[in-house]
């Protein structure tokens, strides 16, 4: 390989990775900006926008690389290398803080204790409960909205008040199960 | 370095983590198992750039790979220990029929054995202070919740 193939075939490989930064950037960008993140359904509003600004990169270093005649291996694996930066970036990291956010109960519970001591009481464990409660975060509300989660999976089906494991939720807790018992592990 | 090799590379170090990690657990258990992963983490972190220093090939996507890799696998493991979901689909499929009402899973998530086992965990984690029967914030749980709030605000993120 001469010399400048092998700088034009590092150019398309840095075009991937970076363009994949840059491109996660924007997104974070838009995300605050648009403050999608405070919507009612977090999520999907989130990850609507991230798949929107995937599709744009994918199109942009698609089409430079076609322009410059790159469209080769290095290409591809450039590509792949690049697609998991930028889908890592987000459900590695930016996902994870926001589901740390919203749904972690242990999180919750030091709000409602910070909440608390604002308030200029002292905290005491049926105080910290019944704050939790009052944020529909009580038992209760948990069990309902995690049993929720678990059919939107396809986990279960549910007809309202029945619940009925699927296949799919039987062949998730045996991997699971397996999984814990391989790394000698408990539950929580 | 080509990509390609980078990528193998990150791989080996992330199959060696992943073995010595089932090692680990498999000695010690279940105690202190965030504290120990995140070291091995750690120490393998360092081992690959030690490896590419000596090498004189320092390659920033190689590292990224492996980083990216084992906070994957961590957070695969905090959800397949502390989901309540999982715990409450396990439930479900102990069951005789395999079908329970709403009401039912009140066995599996319950306040004894949800809030209270957590607010438990939190002390025993020195999150909260228990002097008493006052609960305290302790100064890890003011710098976890300062974290918290500094990457919610900018992303205007309702805290629950």
């Amino acid at each position: 390989m001469t010399n400048y193939a092998r700088i034009h075939e590092v150019g398309i490989e840095n075009l991937c990775i970076y363009g994949a930064v840059i491109f996660f950037v924007l997104f974070l960008a838009i995300i605050i900006g648009k403050k999608s993140a405070a919507k009612q359904s977090t999520y999907t509003a989130v990850n609507t926008i991230h798949f929107r600004i995937m599709l744009i990169y994918i199109s942009t270093v698609f089409i430079i690389a076609l322009l410059e005649n790159s469209i080769n291996f290095n290409f591809f694996i450039g590509i792949m290398v690049g697609l998991f930066i930028y889908l890592s970036l987000h459900y590695v990291f930016l996902f994870s803080l926001i589901g740390l956010c919203r749904k972690s109960i242990s999180v919750s519970i030091l709000i409602s204790a910070r909440k608390i001591l604002e308030g200029g009481k002292s905290i005491e464990t049926a105080e910290l409960i019944k704050e939790m409660k009052f944020k529909g975060l009580d038992t209760t509300g948990l069990r309902n909205s995690r049993l929720e989660q678990m059919t939107y999976l396809g986990f279960a089906t549910s007809d309202g008040n029945l619940y009925v494991i699927s296949w799919f939720g039987r062949a998730i807790n045996k991997i699971a199960k397996l999984i814990i018992n391989v790394y000698g592990l408990k539950r929580l | 370095m080509s990509l390609l090799i980078t990528i193998k590379s990150a791989l080996v170090v992330f199959g060696i983590f992943v073995s010595a990690h089932l090692l680990l657990c498999r000695l010690t258990g279940s105690s202190f198992f965030m504290l120990k992963s995140i070291l091995l983490g750690f120490v393998t972190t360092l081992s690959l750039l030690g490896y590419q220093i000596y090498n004189n090939q320092i390659n920033l996507v190689g590292i990224y790979i492996f980083i990216s890799g084992w906070l994957l696998y961590l957070i695969f493991f905090i959800n397949l220990l502390n989901s309540v979901t999982l715990k409450m689909l396990d439930y479900l499929d102990s069951s005789n029929h395999k079908r329970l009402c709403q009401n039912e899973f009140e066995n599996a998530f319950n306040t004894q054995n949800g809030l209270e086992r957590r607010i438990d965990l939190m002390i025993k984690n020195r999150f909260l202070l228990i002097q008493g029967d006052k609960l305290y914030l302790t100064r890890k749980a003011l710098i976890l919740l300062g974290a918290i709030s500094a990457i919610s605000q900018p992303l205007s993120l309702p805290l629950n």
